[in-house]
Formats: structure tokens, C-alpha cells, sequence
């Protein structure tokens, strides 16, 4: 590389111009030189000042910027006269270079100071040729730098200002320096050297300028008469300000955890320990972006590596570093330095471990090298069975996301006993079960595992009433762990007497239909009997009782129970609690329990006795008789229901000419016994009315049981009734209508007109009659009339039935009545 | 609209254009920012971060705001800021009308210590006189005029260090209120407050017609231009001189400079060759004192300045005739005639600075100026400030 120079100066007979420069200097380059080359002597210093008083000026070394990547180091000395006799003369000699370091190679910047390279006397000839002088020996020394820090309190003003340069990037307070120029150099050197060379060498300085304000540089140097203003704004937001001549300083920031290390190392004048750390991270930003605020970070990488012992602070910082700037993708070599250390540290703190997990997925996901990869995981691993018992919910779940992408798979010969083991250790279930799901996720634990089912019954049942467990335990269900998970379900439901707690259980596991379906099957599968009956249960909706009872009973052949016969009478208790099947319901489970099941059931009575009660004895439907004959054929009706139902069978068999059997029956029938039945005896009492009042065989049969009714049950209305539907009924059936009108007629009509009978007692009868007979004036319902009316023999009687006629043709029917019985 | 010239790089803008600088000393109240039209000024690299900037929106019938707040942190600032360079302007600025003198001349023409005796008579005798006052702007001007002019001129009786042809000082202009009183044409008095702006060039710059371009915008936006002309550089004069007088180096040519200034002027105002130029140009012989051997008693420049509060016009004439008649016997009719084709107004002056030339950088007795005031007056008549009169002899 080049170096160029330039020389500024009060030329002789010119003034101040640049004297000379190298011939590939641009002129834009050369003015900025002239610009920073400025040197204005302090104020206080002689204003003609003897070669010797010149001696004492400040001597500025300045190293800073140009356009175009370049670094200038420029010394810029007073000489006092120029070439006319007038005060005021300097000397500017920049060296401008591309790169710094290979052209001035194991020198920092600082190391300049008055050095034998630097120029002060005009060049006769304007073209400057390119520096290509050696460094003599370096006037700067560390020992120099020693002995200037032993003295006072300089090495914590030293911590200030490494802090200050190193969070110059984020807060922009440049360094003021005021002391003697000596001092100034020192302090920068102080600073540049306790940095890496690759730091050190893009500081930027001045040891000298009366306007700080003219320079953009990091560390200026000026003195108390300077321009500078010193305000109390300066001092507190804008600069660093140490000004050493007054003793006063800008406010004191924490120091930057580097330059803690810096001073310690500083105190042990350990020199080497610098120059070492300086090959490392030049090494390292070889890799990551130059960045002096991760000056930090890279001492602490750097010490890892040689094996020191780090904080968790310092871990923190450390991992959280390693993390950025692709470190990962391009130090693997060094990646496996800082996971070995850190599988050797028992990190306490929380967030550092998690941080550790985080920082060995980002590793792995990376996967730079195989063998890189594989001690990550394995740390990973080893981190979260250590940490695991102290992990709350929140880690866990931070846990979990950061072994997302790792495959512990190949661990798991060594690593899965140590994850059950520890499993059954932990105190906390919360812990237990969230390790658990760990090893599952991770498949430490397979459905098929000899210890799943053990894990399962120890681990989760115990609290599946939690919330959280019946979570996980559904998640499981989901899974491949579907069938152990309800394995060890039925054996907490076996292993429970408890039915109440039982359901309370199952109840919110099953909210999901399909568990629902999947936990009857499994039930079913098991033959667990117990467990299906507490889903039916669960489950029995309102109007579909006899559905799911039959589907019970149906399923029901698929246990292997020891009492088919109580579990349906369990079942039926418990679908039907307090209330009673419907009638349709009763009939069809008659229908669809086996004979021997109903025989055997104790529900069966209970549904006699709704059929009986719903059954018309005289009209058994033909789709019910055979659920009617079941029942009886079982044996299921009552003595009493039985006894109806033979007196009705022995009446139906019975001839018109067996007076004495239909006054028996009647008898029997108005018997006390059967009070309990009022419908029955109705039916069967109608049934018997009607078969009398037909009879064309005996009409006294007829007679007798009318004068029956109006002698003996003249107040039993059910017995009157009993009459009134069985003639009405008779009527509408028989193909002699007008002859049962006329029987009628002439039977009652000698108990109204002698009076015997009651007229409310028997209205609704001659209501019947009348209307049917007389009251219509459809003209068929006419020539009905008109035919009962030639039927009745007596003339007395015929006469009334035609007065009857007349009347109910004028006027209503109760008038009538009321006209006859008022003529009586 | 009203337009003003910033001090720093002397772009003519609307005083609507302005911008403001927050103020705010918390970087992590208000963010940083990298400043590059400031950087670029100051030949900063990096880029210098510095506070906030913020457009104060004013419309383009509204008077000019004198604040801003800062839409970050809501600091209200009145710091305003130039919208070409960023640099601060002075607290008057869109206030009064600025009023940028230009001094020029070849090197050792006497420039610095020119501007350090004619402030320091403006604030005293010359003040009087005009019943005015001359305060600096800033901070700055106060500390460079104290340092670099009047410390070692006034107090320490030495010969000013050589101006620098760069750096701070030639970026950085002297800035003053000048408020004085004025009559109009009834005798009526009223009060005038004007900025002035001097720039102290480094007689190098003016060697080199590009170098000297980057201060363009200086000389073609002055009000008025005092154009220092060292006697002691004329080869005809020093042959003249008695040899007990310190020459200086001769340097350029005082035509050189004359013809460099007239070119930039019409190259940056555009104005053709066939008009003249209308800034008023003073042609100012300095260092006079050293000449006195070579006028005759009832010279001119013998005699004191006679101007009070007003300009005395005929006193002006007749030291312009007689200068000129040096100049033509000095150095030929040359000069004169590119001052007559290029420039409307102009005239020439004598003055001594320091009373006595300086021996060994020292003066030998306090600062004792001659006719010290005469350009500059005539530049505030020129420019209407100040009356002119033609008092009878």
C-alpha cells in the first residue's frame, strides 16, 4: 500500500498553503488536510515565543477519518515565525493510508507522538513522494502506560473513558481531554491500548486543538483556555468531559463490564493479556461485524475458551452475543469450546438456562457440523433434566419451544431411562406431567413401552379430576398414546367404587362426541361393563329413553357379565329414575326383550302393569296382542289384572241363554276386588251390557238387568254408564238399530211413566235414545223412526212414542222431557 | 418575502425556509441524527450526529416563526439553523437586514488588523460619532475578536498572528448588530439596526481563482466590498520608501485580484459584461502611515477624517482623486480602468491601521488608526444607512 503525504504550512512568500504532497494526493483530500492541519496555539501560551518557549507547545498528533476509507495520522507543530517575521506559523505533516494496519503494522495510532518520521520544515520541492520509512521504535511504550496509570486515581478515570469510548456509538458524547499535552498522549494511549489492536487502530484522536468544535473526533485533547466552551450542558449531555487542570468531569456513567476486566487485568500489569485478547478478536470479527459496544462479549468468548470461569452475568451476556450476527453459522470450532463449558456449568438462574436451550436450538437448526449438532442436543437434554424440577409452567412452555427441531432420538438409549427415572422423582405433578408430555413429544416414551401404561396410571389418573390433566389426557387420546391412555383410563374407573366421582371424571373427558364414541367401544372392546354404563349415564336425553335402553340391551350381549338380568335392571332404573316408560315404550320393550329376560326382569311387572292399565281388555289392538300375550304368557300381570282378564275371556265365551253366568260375572265384576281397576270394570261391565242388549236369544236377559239398574244400581252412575255405552255402542253396531230402539223403549218406558226411576239417573240414556229415534229430521233417521215406532206392540206405549215424535218435531228435546214428566 | 444571507455559506434564502435545531441535550429524549449538509460544511467524517431538525411548516404568506417544537420530544427550541448548511444563524436573522461586508486583498495587506481597529473604533469613536452601537452575535465572535484581534493588537501592542488560509476562523464569520441613528432628508432622526457580517479571508485564498471560488458566494452576496490594497507590495513605492521601512514579501498583483473578484461576481449573479457591477467596491490603500514621507503636507490623507454622523461626500472625492493620482503614478491607469468597466460605484481610500509601521512584530505605541473609517462609511452611505453630505471647505 501507499502512503501519501502532505505538508502544510506559511510557505515563503505565499503564506499558508499546502507546501508539498504526494503527486496522487487529490486536491479535495489536500484541502481537507489543511483544514484539520489548522494549529492556533493556547491562548496562554507566548504569543512570541522564543525557540525555546516553542519547545513547550503542544504538539498535536491527530488520527482520523477521510473519505474513502482512509485514515490520516497528522502531527500539526507550532514554529512561531514564518518567512516574513510574523507570529503565527505552524507546520501540518499528514500520512494518508488505506490501511492503516499493514502499512503501519504493530503501531497504534498514538504510538506516532514525536516520532522520527514527522516533518516541520518547508519541502523545496512541492511532489511529495509516498512514505516509505520504517517505524523506529515506538515512543509509546505499555510500560510507559503503567507507570502513567499507577499515579492517582487515573485507572478509574481510565474505566470511564473505556466506557465512554466504547458507548460512543450509542450516545455520541465524545472524550474532552484537559491536562498537560504529555498526559493527553498518554490517556489515548492508555485507552487505544486496553482496546484490541482492531479497536485500538480506528479511534480517533487529537492531542491537541484549541477548537475542539472543528473536529469530529473521539478523544480531542485542548486545553482550559481553549475554545471549547466547558457549559454545564457539555459536561452533562454532550461530551465526556475530563478536565484534569480543574479537576472536574462529566458525571460518572457505569463502567462498561470490559473495562472492569481492562482495569483488573490493568493492576496486574499483564500487558500480554492484551496483546493476546487482540489476536483473538481479530480472529473472531473476522466472522461478525466490527462492533466495540461487543468488545465485551468477545473477551468473555475469549475466555471461555481458555477456560475460565464465567458468571451467569457473564454467561448471559455471552449467549446472547454468540447468538447474533451469524456467530453460530461460522465458528463451530469455537462453538464446541463454548458448549463443552457450558455442559460443565450448573446454571441457576431461570433465564439463563432458557437462554442456553434457546442459544443450543439455534445451533442445531443451524447445523453447521454433524458433531456440532450432537453435543448441543445432548447438552440441551442433560440442561432440561437438570432444570426441570425447578421449571414453573412459563419455562416449560419456553422449554418446549426451544427443542423444537432437535432430534433426541439418537439420546435415547442413554437418556430415556434418566427422563423416566426423573419423572417419578419429581414432587411437583404439574412437573411430572409437563415432563411427560416432554418425553412423549420427544418420544422417550412410545405407546408400546413396557412402563407407558405404569407411567400413565401413576402419573396422570391420579389427577385426572385437574383441568389440566383431563387436557392432557384428551391430547393423549389424539395420539398414538390412545390405547394405553384408556387402558390405564379403565383401570382408574375398575379400580373406583365411587360412581359419582367416576362420572364427574368421564363427564369431562367425553364433552368431545367422538371420545364419547371412542370410550364406549373401548368399554365395549374391554368388557368393561362399568365404564359403558357410566357413559350411558351420562348421556340419556329426554325422549329417547327407549332407544338408548334398547341399544344398552342390545349391546349388552357383547359383555361377559355375570348378570345380564340386574345390569337391565340396573339400567332401566337408571334411564327411567322416577319415572315410568310411556306406553309405546312399554310395548316395545316388551317387544324386544327376550321372553326369559322379561320373565327374569324386575321392571317386567312394572311394564304389565302400564300395558294393562293402557290395554283395552275388550279391544286389544292386533299389534299389541302379542305383547299383551308375552306378558301374560310370563306371568307378569297381577292376580287381580289376571282374574279381569278372565272374566272378561270367560264373558266373551259366554251364551245369551246363561242367565245365571252373566249375573255372576256381573256380581264378580261389581265385586270389591277389582275396585282397583274402575276402568276395567267398565270395559268388561259395557262388554256385558252390550252382549245383553243384543241378544236376540233371551230378551229377559235384557229386562232383568234393566230392572237391575233401576231397582239396585239406581245411583251407580259407572254402572249406568257401563249401559249407556254399551246400547250406544250396540246401536252403532248392530244391522237392527230400529228394533234395539224400540227393546229400548219398551223396557224403560214402563219404569218412567211408573216413576221408579230417578230422571237424572237416566237422561243420558233417553237422551240417546230419543235424539237417535225421534229428534232428527234427516229423512233417513225419519223412516228409523218410523219403524221403531211399528215395532212397539203396546198401544199405550206406541201412543207415548208418538206424542214423543210430535213433540221433539216442535220443539227441543229437553222440553219435551220435561213436558212428558209434567203430564205424568 | 423577506430572504436573508446565511453568515456561513452565504446562500441567499427565504427567511420561510429556515430551519430549526432541537435543543434538547437528552439523546434518549431526541434522537441523533447524522447532519451531512453541516458535515459537508465542516469537512467532518464521519458525518457529525447532532440534534434534531425540524421544518417549521410555515405557510408562505405567514410571518416567520420564531420557535419551533420538536415533533420528538417537544422541546421548544428558537435555535435556527441555515437550510443550506445547517450552521446557526444569528437570533436577527429574517429580522434585520444583513448587511455582509467583504474584505479582500492580496496576503499581508494589512485585512486582519484592519477588521480588529475598525470594530474596535465602530464600538467607540466611530460609534459616538453615528450615536450607534455595535454588539456581537455570538459567543464566538465575542472570544475571536478578544483573542485573535484585540488582545494582541490593544493589550499586548503585537502584530497579529498570520490568518490561517483555513480552518475555523475562514469558516467562521465575525457577526455584529450595528444599531445606529439615522436622519432622513427632514433632519427627522430614527433608529437603524443592521447585522454585520465580516469575514477576515486569508490573503492566500485570493491567489488562486479556485481556491478562491469557494467564497463566491461571499464576495457576490456583500453589500459592500473593501478592497485592500498594500502600497508597501507596489515595487514603485518601496523604491520610494525610506529603507528604515519593513517590506513585505510582494504578492499577487492588486489587479489580479480585482480581475478574479469581478469575474466570480458576474459568473455567480449572472450579470453580462456589458453592465456594471453595482456592489460598491472601496479600493483602500492601507498601511498608509508608511507613505507619509511620500505626500505633500496639505495631502488628503494627511489630514484626519473629518466625518461625524454623516458622511462627508466631498472629503471622500477629493481623497479618491488624490489616491487615484498615486495609483496611476504607482502602477498605471490599469487598475482604474477595470474598476471603471466592471464596478458602478467605487472609489479609493488611504488608511493606517496601526498609526506607525510595527518593528519586530511590536508597535512601539497604542494603536493610533488614520481615516480608519472613511471605506466603511462610505459603504453605509452607499447602502443608504447613512446620510451623505458635501461640507463646504
Amino acid at each position: 500500500m501507499t502512503v501519501l503525504q502532505h505538508y502544510y504550512t506559511s510557505c515563503a512568500g505565499k503564506g499558508f498553503q499546502t507546501n508539498a504532497m504526494s503527486k496522487s494526493l487529490d486536491k479535495d483530500t489536500a484541502r481537507v488536510l489543511e483544514e484539520k492541519g489548522v494549529y492556533i496555539p493556547p491562548v496562554s501560551f507566548p504569543s512570541q515565543p522564543t525557540l525555546e518557549e516553542i519547545q513547550k507547545f503542544p504538539v498535536s498528533l491527530s488520527f482520523f477519518s477521510l473519505p474513502g476509507d482512509r485514515w490520516s495520522v497528522m502531527q500539526s507543530v507550532y514554529l512561531g515565525k514564518d518567512y516574513s517575521g510574523r507570529y503565527g506559523n505552524y507546520f501540518s505533516h499528514s500520512l494518508v493510508t488505506e490501511n492503516y494496519e499493514s502499512d503501519f503494522p504493530h503501531c497504534l495510532p498514538i504510538q506516532l507522538w514525536k516520532s522520527p518520521i514527522w516533518v516541520s520544515k518547508e519541502s523545496a520541492q512541492t511532489d511529495l513522494p509516498p512514505f516509505e520509512g520504517t517505524i523506529p521504535d515506538l515512543s509509546i511504550t505499555w510500560n510507559d502506560v503503567f507507570n502513567f496509570l499507577g499515579a492517582g486515581d487515573r485507572l478509574s478515570k481510565l474505566g470511564q473513558m473505556i466506557t465512554t469510548v466504547l458507548n460512543l456509538s450509542k450516545n455520541r458524547h465524545p472524550i474532552i481531554l484537559v491536562d498537560t499535552n504529555q498526559n493527553i498522549v498518554l490517556w489515548i494511549a492508555a485507552i487505544t491500548f486496553c482496546l484490541p489492536y482492531e479497536i485500538g487502530k480506528k479511534v480517533t484522536f487529537c492531542t491537541y486543538n484549541k477548537n475542539p468544535y472543528s473536529l469530529n473526533v473521539m478523544i480531542c485533547g485542548t486545553t482550559t483556555d481553549s475554545d471549547f466552551h466547558f457549559s454545564q450542558q457539555e459536561y452533562n449531555f454532550q461530551y465526556t468531559i475530563f478536565q484534569f487542570e480543574e479537576n472536574t468531569f462529566s458525571p460518572e456513567k457505569p463502567v462498561h463490564p470490559y473495562a472492569i476486566i481492562v482495569l483488573n487485568s490493568l493492576k496486574n500489569r499483564d500487558s500480554g493479556a492484551f496483546e493476546r485478547f487482540s489476536v483473538f478478536y481479530k480472529e473472531v470479527i473476522s466472522k461478525v461485524p466490527e462492533s466495540a459496544e461487543e468488545l465485551y462479549h468477545i473477551y468473555l468468548l475469549n475466555s471461555v475458551i481458555k477456560g475460565a470461569v464465567l458468571s451467569e452475568k457473564e454467561w448471559t451476556d455471552l449467549l446472547s452475543f454468540l447468538r447474533s450476527y451469524n456467530f453460530i453459522d461460522r465458528n463451530p470450532q469455537v462453538l464446541k469450546f463454548v458448549i463443552d463449558q457450558m455442559s460443565k456449568t450448573s446454571f441457576r438462574s431461570s433465564d439463563l438456562v432458557l437462554q442456553s436451550l434457546d442459544f443450543y436450538q439455534a445451533v442445531v437448526r443451524k447445523g453447521i457440523q454433524t458433531d456440532v449438532t450432537q453435543i448441543a442436543t445432548k447438552s440441551a437434554l442433560q440442561t432440561i433434566f437438570e432444570y426441570w424440577p425447578h421449571a414453573g409452567e412459563a419455562e416449560i412452555a419456553r422449554i418446549r419451544n426451544a427443542i423444537q427441531g432437535m432430534d433426541f432420538n439418537p439420546l435415547k438409549g442413554t437418556y430415556a431411562p434418566k427422563g423416566t427415572g426423573l419423572l417419578h422423582t419429581l414432587s411437583s405433578y404439574e412437573s411430572q406431567r409437563s415432563l411427560l408430555r416432554f418425553l412423549t413429544d420427544i418420544k422417550f416414551i412410545l405407546p408400546d413401552s413396557p412402563e407407558t401404561g405404569d407411567i400413565m396410571d401413576t402419573v396422570i389418573l391420579p389427577h385426572i379430576m385437574e383441568k389440566d390433566t383431563q387436557q392432557f389426557f384428551l391430547d393423549l387420546l389424539k395420539t398414538e398414546f390412545h390405547d394405553p391412555a384408556m387402558n390405564s383410563l379403565g383401570r382408574y374407573v375398575a379400580n373406583r367404587q365411587d360412581d359419582e366421582s367416576v362420572l364427574s371424571v368421564i363427564s369431562a373427558l367425553v364433552a368431545d362426541d367422538k371420545i364419547y364414541t371412542g370410550f364406549t367401544t373401548f368399554a365395549i372392546k374391554n368388557n368393561h361393563l362399568r365404564l359403558y354404563r357410566l357413559l350411558y349415564k351420562l348421556r340419556i336425553t329426554p325422549g329417547k329413553e327407549v332407544d338408548q335402553f334398547l341399544t344398552y340391551y342390545s349391546i349388552l350381549s357383547k359383555f361377559i357379565i355375570p348378570s345380564k338380568i340386574s345390569e337391565l335392571n340396573l339400567v332401566y332404573t337408571i334411564t327411567w329414575k322416577d319415572k315410568d316408560p310411556t306406553y309405546p315404550e312399554v310395548t316395545r320393550i316388551i317387544e324386544t326383550l327376550t321372553d326369559d329376560d322379561l320373565e327374569l326382569c324386575d321392571f317386567s311387572a312394572k311394564l304389565a302393569g302400564i300395558l294393562f292399565k293402557n290395554v283395552n281388555l275388550t279391544n286389544i289392538p292386533d299389534t299389541i296382542r302379542p305383547v299383551f300375550e308375552k306378558i301374560q304368557k310370563i306371568g307378569k300381570f297381577t292376580n287381580v289384572q289376571a282374574s279381569l282378564i278372565n272374566l272378561f275371556s270367560e264373558l266373551r265365551d259366554l251364551s245369551d241363554d246363561n242367565e245365571s253366568s252373566y249375573h255372576r260375572i256381573f256380581k264378580d265384576i261389581m265385586g270389591p276386588s277389582f275396585n282397583t281397576y274402575p276402568d276395567k270394570q267398565g270395559e268388561i261391565l259395557e262388554y256385558l251390557f252390550r252382549k245383553i242388549i243384543i241378544s236376540t236369544t233371551n230378551p229377559s236377559i235384557h229386562e232383568q238387568f234393566v230392572k237391575i239398574l233401576v231397582e239396585v244400581y239406581d245411583k251407580d252412575a259407572p254402572v249406568h254408564s257401563a249401559y249407556r255405552k254399551g246400547f250406544t255402542n250396540d246401536l252403532m253396531m248392530s244391522g237392527h238399530q230400529a228394533k234395539l230402539l224400540a227393546d229400548g223403549f219398551r223396557i224403560w218406558d214402563q219404569y218412567y211413566t211408573s216413576g221408579k226411576i230417578i230422571p237424572g239417573a237416566i237422561t243420558d240414556f233417553l237422551f240417546t235414545i230419543y235424539k237417535d229415534a225421534t229428534n232428527d229430521m234427516d229423512r233417513k233417521k225419519m223412516r228409523m223412526s218410523e219403524k221403531v215406532r211399528d215395532l212397539l206392540v203396546d198401544p199405550r206405549v206406541k201412543q207415548r212414542y208418538e206424542l214423543y215424535r210430535e213433540k221433539t218435531e216442535e220443539k227441543g228435546l229437553s222440553s219435551i222431557f220435561q213436558g212428558i214428566f209434567r203430564k205424568k | 418575502m423577506s430572504k436573508f444571507i446565511c453568515p456561513y455559506c452565504f446562500n441567499e434564502k427565504e427567511t420561510n425556509d429556515i430551519l430549526f435545531r432541537c435543543i434538547n441535550p437528552i439523546a434518549s429524549e431526541c434522537s441523533l441524527e447524522e447532519d451531512k449538509p453541516f458535515s459537508d460544511y465542516w469537512d467532518f467524517h464521519p458525518p457529525k450526529v447532532m440534534n434534531h431538525i425540524i421544518n417549521s411548516n410555515t405557510s408562505m404568506f405567514s410571518q416567520k416563526s420564531k420557535s419551533a417544537l420538536c415533533p420528538i420530544c417537544r422541546t421548544k427550541t428558537t435555535k435556527m439553523i441555515c437550510p443550506s448548511c445547517h450552521n446557526s444563524l444569528p437570533f436577527t436573522t429574517g429580522e434585520l437586514k444583513d448587511y455582509n461586508i467583504s474584505l479582500i486583498g492580496a496576503k499581508d495587506a494589512g485585512k486582519s488588523v484592519y477588521i480588529a481597529v475598525l470594530l474596535n473604533a465602530l464600538a467607540q469613536r466611530i460609534g459616538m460619532n453615528l450615536n450607534a452601537s455595535l454588539v456581537a452575535l455570538n459567543d464566538e465572535t465575542i472570544k475571536r475578536y478578544r483573542e485573535q484581534f484585540y488582545q494582541p493588537l490593544f493589550q499586548k501592542k503585537e502584530l497579529l498572528k498570520a490568518t490561517g488560509a483555513a480552518g475555523v476562523s475562514q469558516k467562521t464569520p465575525l457577526l455584529y448588530r450595528f444599531g445606529f441613528e439615522k436622519k432622513n432628508f427632514f433632519g427627522q432622526r430614527s433608529n437603524e439596526v443592521v447585522t454585520l457580517v465580516f469575514f477576515d479571508t486569508a490573503g492566500e485564498r485570493l491567489d488562486d481563482e479556485k481556491v478562491m471560488a469557494r467564497e463566491t458566494k461571499y464576495i457576490s452576496n456583500s453589500s459592500g466590498i473593501i478592497f485592500l490594497l498594500d502600497p508597501l507590495q507596489i515595487p514603485a513605492v518601496r523604491d520610494r520608501l525610506p529603507p528604515d521601512i519593513p517590506l513585505p514579501p510582494i504578492q499577487t498583483q492588486p489587479e489580479e485580484i480585482v480581475t478574479r473578484v469581478v469575474n466570480l461576481i458576474r459568473e455567480d449573479k449572472q450579470i453580462p459584461e456589458k453592465e456594471r457591477i453595482k456592489t460598491p467596491v472601496a479600493l483602500v490603500f492601507s498601511k498608509i502611515d508608511a507613505l507619509r514621507s511620500l505626500f505633500p503636507p496639505d495631502s488628503m490623507l494627511q489630514q484626519s477624517s473629518p466625518h461625524e454622523s454623516v458622511l462627508d461626500i466631498s472629503d471622500c472625492e477629493r481623497v479618491s482623486s488624490e489616491m487615484l493620482a498615486y495609483l496611476y503614478d504607482w502602477i498605471g491607469p490599469n487598475l482604474n480602468n477595470i474598476m471603471q468597466h466592471h464596478f458602478e460605484h467605487f472609489s479609493y481610500f488611504g488608511v493606517s491601521s496601526l498609526g506607525e509601521p510595527p518593528t519586530g512584530g511590536k508597535l512601539s505605541d497604542a494603536v493610533s488608526s488614520h481615516r480608519i473609517e472613511d471605506p466603511f462609511l462610505w459603504l453605509l452611505w452607499k447602502n443608504n444607512l447613512i446620510q451623505g453630505v458635501r461640507k463646504k471647505r
